[in-house]
């Protein structure tokens, strides 16, 4: 299994400003209720530094022990 | 359960739990037990001595907008109600997910304590049990079962490449790790290329025979091999995709090109290889990877498109085969593994930690709260870094409205006329007290306007013998 770490062609994330696929100005809408929407679905790609920081502060609140914490019964 | 019974907005509550039959095989028999049956006899027992019935312990619900809201093993589970379209699949979805979360403030109103409780729309518990999403698909009954496996099972097991929630670690039966990362939150469940079961031995493709419709017309493909996507992109292109699969099995046009020798095992190869890369063997002996099986497919499908939906979804193939060959990082915005990856291995990058901690399981845990405050998905779509497809307007209405085709809005025209007269109801069939019961055909012939007419008829109906003949029209 892969490491989240270990790949060397990951590069950096969207969110630092590498590399995304938001740039298709092509890219057909969704097509919506009313017909085709007139705006494309694509994210906005928001200014990444804010949003890697408000990410990091929410990581940072996760309890680490939730996962051992966590329990269902198998299910479907 | 008492989570479920929180949900505020009206509902009906008895479930007609007759009308199904897990055992049935599509295959064409009926296996006497499942391999769940034991630990369900278990739970059973345990529950027993809680002192509530069978029924309570359900605590089923028929909402409003024709969804299914229950208590399934001590989770709650939302079923949408049928819907005609990608479009309405991925609204319904989205509303279940609100219903759920809107269900756990109000629990928490009860028992005093606001973000006492978490929901999770994940597939693990990262300690060997594991629960959920389902598709289901309404296909002609003529269609032969064998066909529809051979012509699938590549593509479930391939579509991973775009479909995958991601998951840290691995669970299974061939041994459980805390460290590493994989696509898929199911593969390492899945077991059987084909069986009825879902809870033990669980297969690619399920071969339970409960079509909720017409048995000697339909048949429902039921699929349990998905993940729980957190982002709608996903949602819509699982549907998509497998629905254009499917149309050219039905139609015929399918040709048996290239299978996987062992499905199973390419299954967690392509879980558990870097970014899902890796050859996987073929039955004839060649070597082919995830991404080269989809093209395959794509191919398949190129004549498959009938309308405006699906052709959006081969638009979304094609450009989600060029950025994977290109980076798989640019899947970012729109694939959940591709997402959760990179938020960890930056955690890991600024915190220091190495990616082996235990503390991952728990970051991938939040990354599926449905907590808007807590969960990590939420701030990627609110700020614009991941696709959202659907209006929340649109989400607000779909919580309380059923979509407007098909059998839904009947059956909930039907459903509020006679509630006080109902004794259970499910997808198909309405019971009543006085011992009539009527099989709800699918009304997929008709016009949004005409589902409209028929409603209005149905709300004026004196009694449950003037439902019949209302409906004799489309009652074979």
């Amino acid at each position: 299994m892969s490491r989240f770490d270990a790949s060397a062609n990951l590069g950096t994330l969207v969110l630092s400003g590498q590399p995304s696929g938001l740039d298709d100005q092509n890219r057909m809408p969704f097509p919506s209720k009313k017909g085709a929407v007139p705006e494309s679905p694509s994210p906005r790609n928001l200014d990444p530094n804010p949003m890697k920081d408000r990410m990091m502060d929410r990581m940072r609140k996760v309890d680490p022990k939730q996962s051992e914490r966590y329990r269902q019964r198998t299910g479907e | 359960m008492d989570l479920v019974k929180a949900y505020r907005p009206p509902s009906f509550g008895a479930w007609a739990y007759e009308a199904e039959d897990p055992r049935a095989d599509a295959r064409g028999f009926r296996v006497d037990r499942l391999a769940q049956d034991e630990e369900e006899e278990a739970f059973s027992r345990s529950d027993r001595q809680r002192n509530f019935s069978f029924r309570e312990s359900k605590s089923d619900r028929i909402l409003q907008n024709g969804a299914r809201f229950y208590n399934d093993h001590t989770h709650p589970e939302y079923s949408t109600p049928e819907c005609q379209s990608i479009r309405d699949l991925v609204l319904y979805d989205r509303a279940g997910t609100r219903i759920v979360q809107s269900a756990k403030e109000s629990r928490e109103r009860e028992i005093g304590g606001s973000g006492s409780l978490g929901i999770y729309r994940n597939n693990t518990d990262f300690h060997g049990h594991s629960y959920g999403c389902h598709e289901n698909y309404l296909l002609p009954r003529s269609i032969p079962f064998d066909r529809i496996v051979e012509g699938l099972t590549p593509f479930l097991v391939s579509r991973t490449l775009f479909l995958g929630a991601g998951k840290v670690g691995q669970e299974g039966e061939d041994g459980m790790r805390t460290g590493g990362f994989q696509l898929s939150q199911r593969a390492d469940f899945m077991e059987e290329r084909i069986g009825v079961d879902t809870m033990h031995r669980r297969p690619i493709v399920n071969s339970r025979d409960e079509p909720h419709a017409a048995k000697g017309r339909f048949r429902r493909l039921h699929l349990i091999c998905g993940d729980a996507n957190m982002c709608e992109w996903q949602t819509a292109m699982k549907i998509g995709m497998t629905r254009l699969v499917l149309s050219s099995i039905v139609n015929g046009t399918y040709a048996r090109k290239s299978l996987f020798a062992d499905p199973v095992r390419a299954f967690r190869q392509i879980s558990r290889s870097e970014d899902g890369r890796g050859n996987l063997l073929l039955e004839d002996g060649r070597l082919m990877t995830a991404d080269e099986m989809l093209e395959e497919y794509r191919s398949l499908v190129d004549d498959q498109a009938s309308n405006e939906e699906d052709r959006w979804i081969l638009s979304e193939w094609d450009k989600a085969l060029r950025d994977y060959r290109k980076d798989p990082l640019l899947l970012s915005d729109r694939v959940d593994w591709v997402a959760k990856k990179n938020l960890l291995r930056w955690f890991s990058e600024e915190e220091g930690i190495p990616p082996g901690d235990p503390c991952f399981q728990s970051l991938d845990l939040a990354y599926h709260d449905l907590d808007e405050e807590l969960g990590m998905f939420w701030p990627l779509e609110m700020d614009g870094s991941m696709v959202r497809l659907t209006d929340p307007e649109d989400v607000d209405a779909a919580t309380v409205h059923p979509p407007e085709l098909g059998r839904p809005p009947i059956r909930a025209a039907v459903l509020d006329r006679f509630r006080d007269q109902i004794q259970d109801a499910g997808w198909e069939r309405v019971a009543f007290v006085d011992g009539t019961s009527v099989d709800l055909p699918l009304f997929s012939s008709l016009r949004a306007e005409e589902v409209r007419d028929l409603c209005s008829r149905i709300g004026k109906l004196e009694g449950p013998s003037d439902l019949l003949s209302a409906l004799s029209e489309w009652i074979e």
